[in-house]
């Protein structure tokens, strides 16, 4: 079973969480940067990506965030860019449960050409319990969708489980620990995608 | 293949700015089995004078009269399709001093040592200077610098890289927790190489961006993740970086821990991924200052 990178990246993309499960309040922004390291059923071969969003709150219980995932270095590189709205299910003073939805759009681009372009979309529920004043735990389970020109659509499932460190005025760092199981319609193969991150938040 | 796979990781670091080692800090465990409810906490800065010992509330650039001297250890791990990695290790060490309306900055890479793989290629031998810097910034308030660097590319090499550039940076202060760093670079490489019986004098432009993302996690402990973009040689006049004679673009991403002893003293640590293959860097430094 054959996976473009693109798809690979795509769903990992959107498998990571790095943020709260709470949504931000009304106008305010955060900004995040992160970098994650995937392996495909355990194969030596590993994936470095990074990553950038920016969320914005647009309202009490949803924000808006858009985010651009590439692999680094030059010459051929995965990208990654899709809108993430959250939207606020539940919240307590110690626990909040919300809905993300990425969409988004992955291609591979070598110097000027650009290939292999792919739909994904990863719906996520964010399960956050503070387990200090703090620290919060962000469970994330996750469906995942890819439908690329090449391979075909993949499915999967999957989850991450994250700490949101930090809360004082928006600055935070996140370290996530992640995996998404895919299958390709029609084909009885599966693969797994390990994933450990860290992202630094910055908001007012 | 290695050889430039080499100048860029020493031209990587050297416009880098040093990076760092995220220590993701493991949570405490909860005091009781009843989660506590959130702290309200203020997002009031603690009053302070002198130069802060904050990360996030720094200015961008040294006060007049003050010096700072960071040593880094700097250790790569490039990854070789079909053998083992190859581990690189260096230091880079800089110096900047804040002189009326201008600071000015200069460093410094060597290249200290290079496991062999267990490979086919034959390696060239370890070019002992990777880099130096220069650099020259004039701030305007304590957020925003206007500046040019030039950066030399193992300068006592046989192709010696020689890059100006002109570099913009501002830190935007989102609360008084944490900041976001925007800058900006552009300017050439220039080198020359040998084409064949001849040697020839190439040049390219190179556009870079970059943002940090400040987070102060304690008065004395932040961190700090940044993604950097470039494009190089965007009108195809540089045939010979990656074997290609066309422009592409380029990013890296990196984590790294400040943590400040006092004032004057910082250990930072950290990583930066630098190709999709696992070409990690990873860094820890020591960073000394003397303001007024």
């Amino acid at each position: 079973m054959r996976f473009a990178l693109v798809i690979v990246c795509g769903l990992t993309a959107c498998s990571s969480s790095l943020q709260s499960a709470r949504v931000l309040s009304r106008g305010k922004t955060a900004v995040t940067v992160g970098a994650s390291r995937s392996s495909l059923d355990g194969r030596e071969q590993k994936v470095y990506l990074g990553s950038l969003q920016v969320r914005h709150g647009v309202s009490d219980s949803a924000e808006i965030g858009v985010h651009l995932d590439r692999t680094p270095g030059g010459g051929e590189t995965t990208s990654v860019l899709g809108i993430d709205p959250k939207f606020m299910l539940s919240s307590t003073a110690t626990s909040a449960i919300s809905l993300v939805l990425p969409v988004s759009l992955g291609w591979n681009e070598q110097y000027s050409d650009f290939k292999n372009p792919a739909f994904i979309a990863a719906p996520t529920l964010l399960l956050g319990v503070d387990v200090s004043s703090e620290v919060e735990l962000v469970l994330a389970p996750r469906i995942g969708l890819a439908r690329g020109t090449g391979d075909g659509s993949l499915y999967g499932f999957g989850g991450s489980l994250g700490l949101h460190i930090g809360k004082r005025g928006g600055a935070a760092i996140h370290p996530e620990l992640g995996f998404v199981s895919l299958r390709e319609s029609g084909s009885e193969g599966s693969a797994t995608v390990l994933t450990i991150g860290v992202g630094i938040s910055a908001g007012d | 293949m290695h050889s430039k796979v080499g100048r860029w990781v020493t031209l990587m670091v050297m416009t880098s700015g040093g990076v760092g080692w995220a220590q993701p800090a493991a949570p405490e465990p909860p005091a009781s089995v009843t989660p506590p409810a959130p702290a309200v906490v203020s997002v009031q800065a603690p009053a302070e004078s002198g130069y802060p010992l904050a990360y996030v509330r720094r200015p961008l650039l040294l006060p007049t009269g003050g010096i700072e001297g960071s040593a880094l250890l700097v250790a790569e791990r490039l990854p070789y399709p079909g053998s083992d990695p190859t581990w690189m290790a260096g230091a880079d060490a800089r110096l900047r001093y804040g002189a009326p309306q201008v600071e000015l900055e200069a460093g410094v890479v060597i290249n200290l040592y290079r496991t062999e793989p267990d490979s086919m290629f034959t390696l060239p031998d370890l070019e002992r200077l990777g880099a130096v810097m220069l650099a020259a910034r004039h701030g305007f308030g304590e957020d925003l610098s206007l500046g040019a660097e030039l950066l030399m590319r193992e300068p006592a090499g046989d192709y010696p890289l020689y890059g100006p550039r002109v570099t913009i940076a501002h830190r935007r202060h989102l609360s008084p927790w944490s900041a976001i760093e925007l800058s900006a670079k552009a300017g050439i490489d220039r080198q020359s190489l040998q084409t064949g019986p001849s040697e020839e004098t190439f040049q390219a432009a190179v556009l870079a961006a970059e943002v940090r993302v400040q987070a102060q996690l304690s008065d004395a402990f932040a961190v700090e993740g940044r993604a950097a973009y470039s494009v190089h040689d965007p009108f195809g006049e540089y045939p010979t970086m990656i074997g290609v004679d066309q422009g592409y673009a380029a990013q890296e991403y990196g984590v790294r821990a400040i943590a400040a002893v006092n004032r004057n003293v910082d250990v930072t640590a950290g990583f930066d991924v630098l190709s999709q293959q696992p070409y990690a860097r990873f860094t820890i430094g020591l960073v000394a200052r003397s303001v007024p």
